[in-house]
């Protein structure tokens, strides 16, 4: 009996963390799978929504958050500005954290989707870098490089803890549920259709009187709140930040795998490509010596992406072919792919 | 005649000249001409990547998120060749092991001559490590980025496949090697003192060196030799070039061969310089280097090097006013101030 209860431990351990990753990869999917643009700052948006929820959430600095004091250091001045014992309810840390990352991506967003696609890239990369410096030398801010400890759990006190994972996993897939049907009603309405005609053709698009900006700009946005979402169930299920949580490699690379792996143009694909590469990145712990590396873990996430991209572009379930209405329409549409 | 018009009608080169006067004086007047110099050096050797990365712009049409891992995966190629001890220790697996590097094995393990930290390995290290690169660079043209192009894809799509090609390099570094801090050999020399208040290490003087005497090289190359030509010819007007005669693919493949040369010279000066390398370092230069590039006009290789030294020393400088961990932000926030008000760089590039 113990050994099936420690099973359904371990299994609902695995839904929350690949639940949160799922919703990094709906985010990422509207700006790659739909709408094209190429962002590897994915741990920006991250760093955002988590410290912003922790920030906002976390009681009055108190004895037990912070590492210093345990070990008998002073007190620090972190949450100097927040010292006002922003004891806030869940939901506000949530929209604090939608609200700041969709400023940081305005602005990020602003400067550069009038350009070309990869001095956007290139952008994201820089936010994702100086957020994380901020973050580790801002002692005041967010407590540095010891990190913020008893981040407040949702809904804490209704739950025994041994049982706190099974709600919390169920509470991250009724939240990707939700956040599934937004995106989706989004991506089928007549803009998510103007998104889809940027990412195949942007000359076209404006031609035909969409402002591409614009629309990027809103894909952009709208994009990384849902990142900023994902950041905040992390901090309140994991309940611990420090700014190594947001390496590159757990923070963007993986993601990236995910949503290569899945689909990109497919939120179903983004969901369960989530949940394949996380299987595949814990469960590899089991396998003999050097096979459990986690060094080499991390190539395998550069071949698959690298592999997918040039053999199956489209991943496992790609985007659904849309089916057009005449004949004709059909025959143009197979001479311009062959050329 | 406006004061604008003035303005723009001076030559170029007379307004670099101006501007890097006015900067140094300012510098003096300011006290930080230590660190000035320190920029201008280390730019000189950020200005090797970023030559390469506007070179690929210029011909290939996408950025190359992978050079940054380009650069470390040069510093790590030279490694096994000149370290005389190379600890090899898994994260999970039993069976640690060392070997000798090559150079050492041959009799070459003399590190510190005269001023310098290193010895003559490192040197002879630079020339075999810029051709492994190329061949690197050149297979994987051929077995990711053709196939690609071959297919008609975007250029945001193989600017991905770079992406997953720089995760790819980096794994494969962190598997070898594993991710603790390594060096190559070397034992702590003086600072030398250059006067005015310029202490350098003998070291960054050396590798400055070495920077400008490649960037002059690439210089040569695309402006006197056929080579060079049928290059700036395919980035003027890739269709122009196809017409004429000139081999696209033949093309492509020497700008493969310049950019990873230039990017393991990169890596290796950097690797000395810094005197340590991880295999993360490479993702982290991405951003000065990609600023340099964008400050100096996409495709424009000379812009390249002026504003990779213009950045070396904006991040040095800045040192002095601010944290020191936030070098890497000053470049990012020149990138961004770059695109909202020039963004087609100081010297003008490609769009």
């Amino acid at each position: 009996m113990d050994f099936i209860f420690s099973i359904f431990n371990y299994l609902s351990t695995y839904v929350v963390i690949a639940g949160i990753y799922a919703i990094f990869s709906l985010g990422l999917n509207i700006h790659w799978g739909y709408t094209g643009i190429f962002n590897i700052g994915i741990s920006a948006f991250f760093a955002l929504g988590a410290y912003t929820a922790a920030i906002l959430t976390s009681a009055t600095p108190s004895p037990k958050m912070f590492e210093d004091f345990v070990w008998g250091g002073n007190l620090p001045e972190t949450l100097g500005i927040f010292n006002l014992g922003i004891d806030m309810w869940y939901f506000v840390g949530m929209f604090g954290a939608v609200i700041v990352c969709g400023i940081a991506a305005t602005i990020i967003g602003w400067i550069t989707l009038k350009l070309r696609d990869d001095y956007f890239a290139i952008a994201t990369l820089g936010l994702a870098e100086t957020v994380r410096f901020i973050f580790l030398n801002e002692k005041w801010l967010a407590n540095g490089s010891r990190g913020m400890y008893r981040i407040p759990k949702f809904l804490g006190d209704w739950f025994p803890p041994a049982y706190y994972n099974y709600f919390y996993g169920l509470f991250i897939l009724a939240l990707i549920f939700v956040l599934y049907l937004i995106v989706q009603k989004a991506i089928n309405s007549p803009w998510g259709r103007v998104l889809k005609a940027i990412r195949e053709d942007e000359i076209a698009t404006s031609a035909s009187g969409k402002n591409v900006f614009m629309f990027k700009l809103q894909s952009f946005v709208l994009g990384a709140c849902i990142m900023g979402i994902g950041g905040v169930v992390y901090a309140h299920g994991i309940r611990y930040l420090d700014p190594l949580t947001f390496d590159p490699l757990m923070a963007t690379f993986i993601i990236w795998a995910m949503l290569m792996v899945g689909g990109s143009g497919n939120n179903k694909g983004a969901i369960i490509g989530a949940f394949i590469v996380w299987a595949i990145w814990t469960w590899t712990d089991f396998l003999p010596g050097f096979l459990s590396d986690p060094n080499l873990k991390f190539l395998m996430i550069g071949l698959l992406i690298t592999l997918v991209i040039i053999f199956k572009p489209e991943g496992i379930i790609g985007e659904k072919k849309v089916k057009l209405a005449s004949k004709s329409a059909d025959n143009t549409d197979n001479l311009s792919t062959k050329k | 005649m406006n004061f604008k018009d003035k303005i723009t009608n001076i030559p170029t080169i007379f307004k670099i000249i101006i501007g890097f006067a006015s900067s140094l004086t300012l510098s003096f007047i300011l006290g930080v001409q230590d660190l000035y110099v320190h920029g201008m050096l280390l730019g000189s050797i950020f200005a090797l990547g970023a030559i390469g990365i506007t070179l690929l712009y210029a011909i290939v049409n996408f950025a190359h998120v992978a050079h940054g891992d380009f650069m470390t995966l040069g510093a790590f190629i030279a490694f096994p060749l000149v370290a005389s001890v190379i600890n090899i220790e898994y994260v999970s697996y039993a069976n640690d092991f060392s070997f000798t590097g090559l150079f050492p094995l041959l009799g070459l393990d003399q590190v510190g001559i005269g001023p310098f930290t290193f010895g003559y390995s490192i040197i002879l290290a630079i020339p075999l490590t810029m051709a492994i690169l190329a061949l690197i660079a050149v297979s994987l043209e051929i077995l990711v980025y053709r196939k690609l192009r071959n297919r008609g894809s975007s250029d945001v799509m193989i600017a991905m496949a770079s992406f997953g090609v720089a995760i790819l390099l980096r794994g494969a570094l962190s598997t070898l090697f594993g991710t603790q801090i390594r060096s190559y050999d070397r034992v702590s020399k003086p600072f030398l003192e250059l006067g005015w208040g310029i202490d350098v290490p003998p070291d960054l003087l050396f590798l400055g060196l070495v920077a400008l005497i490649l960037c002059l090289l690439t210089h040569v190359v695309l402006q006197y030799t056929k080579t060079g030509k049928s290059m700036r010819a395919t980035s003027d007007n890739p269709d122009l070039a196809l017409v004429t005669g000139i081999n696209v693919n033949k093309v492509i493949i020497n700008t493969w061969i310049i950019a990873a040369g230039l990017a393991a010279c990169a890596g290796i000066l950097i690797a000395v310089g810094s005197a340590q390398m991880v295999p993360q370092m490479g993702w982290k230069l991405l951003i000065p280097i990609f600023a340099a590039v964008v400050l100096g006009g996409v495709g424009n290789a000379y812009g390249a090097f002026i504003g990779a030294v213009i950045i070396g020393v904006a991040m040095e400088v800045s040192t002095e006013y601010m944290n020191p961990a936030y070098k890497l932000g000053v470049a990012f926030t020149i990138m961004l101030l770059v695109l909202t008000f020039k963004p087609r760089g100081l010297f003008g590039g490609k769009d």
